[in-house]
């Protein structure tokens, strides 16, 4: 870590202060054309993450972030270092592990419950019994009238919330979200992020956030962790000493600006490394084809 | 709803039998929609019809089924196996804008000028939609749709049936129905053709000896037909999705 702008987490958890732990995390992606240097994608990231803990990932674009969401949720093996959930180390997808995609997930073949109920379905929970765990996760994600639509009635906002209760159903020790409001717009976004801190504290949920948008991080989370330029490095750990109790009226606060402009500084920097780095690999791109 | 659309196709006959009784439409070309319906209606107890009717309908439904399993399965190989996929599915493409019905004279000297040789050509002309839309279907499918399935550690073969096949069925079935309008058509061409068989030998005869009739009667039972076979097409892509 290059800077850490705040002392380490200070805040108050409930026992298990190491639900979550990334020990010394390097990935590195094997070159394409068989040459022996590869693409180091992330490198030595250190993270733990305390039961009830909301913890966001921001970076440059092409800095990692996938990757590391990728390697959490054990759908990318071969890296070095070592991921523990509850003392379990990750060597794939894990049941203490939830993931929501980016992209739309739902199946477009299954109305609301029964996307909710697929994961109880597969692994071979009773009928009645995944019904009604289905239905009280719906009702907490605030889709009880839903139930029977199937997706391609629903809004994007809506997929993506029916997305995060089929994925909380299965009490997942930690939720990952992999920019889960990224093709929202800017209004359902924040009313979303708000619903989703709601849920976050009803169920008291350890939650692992992957974004670029600085608010939406800062808003959301008790800590964020800014990532460097490729390869991605832990830059900075920044502290969000906000009220637990917040909502999206905090974004015109002064003491929300001040933390805005903390990450932005670390991330402003970083950008430009990243934006730099991709004009040089274009401009090379260019010439081999020039040369070609 | 049912009774709108049912009404919707009376009225229309209705407008066709008034055209044809007051002699705007020739009635040696069209007949009266009332007469034809009342052939069908017999022909259900007309043991020669039935026979006839049986002939057509065993052989679409074997073409089919063979086209059918054969497709989907070939598919799936071209899928799952890439360099064959690569190799062999502009191939089939090409064959399949190809006219192989002309292939007819071919199939009649291998298998003889029974119901084998129409059955072979309509499969074999029914079989190549199937694997095109088959592959496509099953290389189409959303990846994120499968990294839910593996972030649930979800087996193999469980995700290839409650995510891949599912999620593939439309585009499968669409390849289905393009096979089933190939297969009627070549089997009732060929029988045509040939005179041999069911209804579309039925068809040339009645239209030789201009039995208007007879002839509508057998193109309203080939539409009921092809009604009742893209009936089972659609049961069967729900049982996919479920």
């Amino acid at each position: 870590m290059a800077t850490t702008t705040d002392a380490p987490a200070g805040r108050a958890v409930s026992g298990e202060d190491n639900l979550f732990t990334i020990e010394d995390l390097s990935v590195t992606y094997p070159s394409t054309d068989g040459a022996s240097r590869g693409v180091t994608a992330l490198e030595h990231i250190n993270l733990n993450v305390g039961k009830g803990e909301f913890v966001s990932v921001v970076g440059p674009s092409g800095c990692g972030k996938s990757t590391l969401l990728s390697t959490v949720s054990g759908l990318l093996t071969g890296f070095d270092g070592r991921i523990t959930v509850r003392g379990d180390t990750i060597t794939g997808p894990h049941p203490n592990v939830g993931v929501v995609f980016q992209e739309e997930s739902t199946f477009p073949w299954r109305n609301v419950l029964k996307n909710v109920e697929f994961g109880l379905e597969m692994r071979g929970l009773g009928k009645e019994e995944r019904r009604k765990r289905a239905l009280d996760m719906l009702s907490l994600v605030g889709l009880e009238d839903f139930v029977r639509s199937y997706p391609h009635h629903l809004s994007g906002g809506m997929k993506q919330r029916v997305a995060i209760a089929r994925t909380l159903v299965m009490e997942p020790s930690i939720l990952l979200l992999d920019e889960p409001f990224g093709a929202l717009d800017e209004q359902t976004r924040i009313i979303l992020g708000e619903e989703l801190l709601r849920i976050q504290r009803a169920l008291d949920q350890t939650v692992l956030l992957i974004t670029h948008n600085i608010q939406e991080a800062i808003l959301l989370s008790n800590r964020v962790v800014v990532l460097s330029a490729r390869p991605g490095r832990m830059k900075a750990v920044v502290n969000i000493d906000l009220p637990a109790e917040r909502d999206s009226t905090l974004l015109a606060t002064d003491e929300f600006a001040v933390l805005v402009g903390k990450v932005w500084s670390v991330l402003r920097e970083e950008s430009l490394k990243a934006f730099a780095q991709e004009q040089k690999q274009d401009q090379t791109n260019h010439e081999e084809t020039a040369h070609a | 709803m049912w009774i709108v659309r049912i009404v919707m196709i009376a009225i229309f006959l209705a407008l066709v039998e008034v055209a044809v009784r007051t002699e705007i439409l020739n009635p040696f070309f069209v007949p009266e929609p009332s007469s034809v319906l009342a052939g069908m209606a017999s022909s259900v107890t007309d043991g020669d019809f039935l026979g006839m009717v049986a002939i057509t309908l065993g052989a679409v439904l074997l073409a089919f089924a063979i086209a059918g399993i054969a497709g989907v399965l070939l598919g799936f190989v071209l899928w799952r196996i890439r360099p064959l996929g690569d190799a062999y599915e502009p191939l089939v493409a090409a064959l399949f804008s190809s006219p192989i019905v002309l292939l007819y004279p071919i199939f009649l000297v291998i298998f003889g000028r029974n119901s084998a040789a129409i059955i072979a050509l309509a499969a074999l002309f029914a079989v190549l939609p199937t694997i095109l839309f088959t592959k496509q279907a099953l290389s189409a499918v959303n990846r994120t749709l499968l990294n839910v399935g593996r972030s649930l550690s979800m087996s193999s073969w469980n995700l290839f049936r409650h995510i891949m096949l599912p999620a593939a069925a439309p585009t499968i079935f669409t390849g289905l129905r393009i096979a089933l309008t190939y297969v009627l058509i070549v089997v009732v061409a060929m029988e045509y053709i040939l005179q041999i068989g069911g209804l579309g030998r039925l068809v040339a005869e009645s239209a030789l000896l201009f039995r208007a009739t007879d002839l509508y009667v057998s193109v309203g039972l080939i539409v009921v037909i092809s009604a009742a076979f893209i009936w089972l097409i659609n049961q069967l892509e729900r049982l996919a999705q479920r």
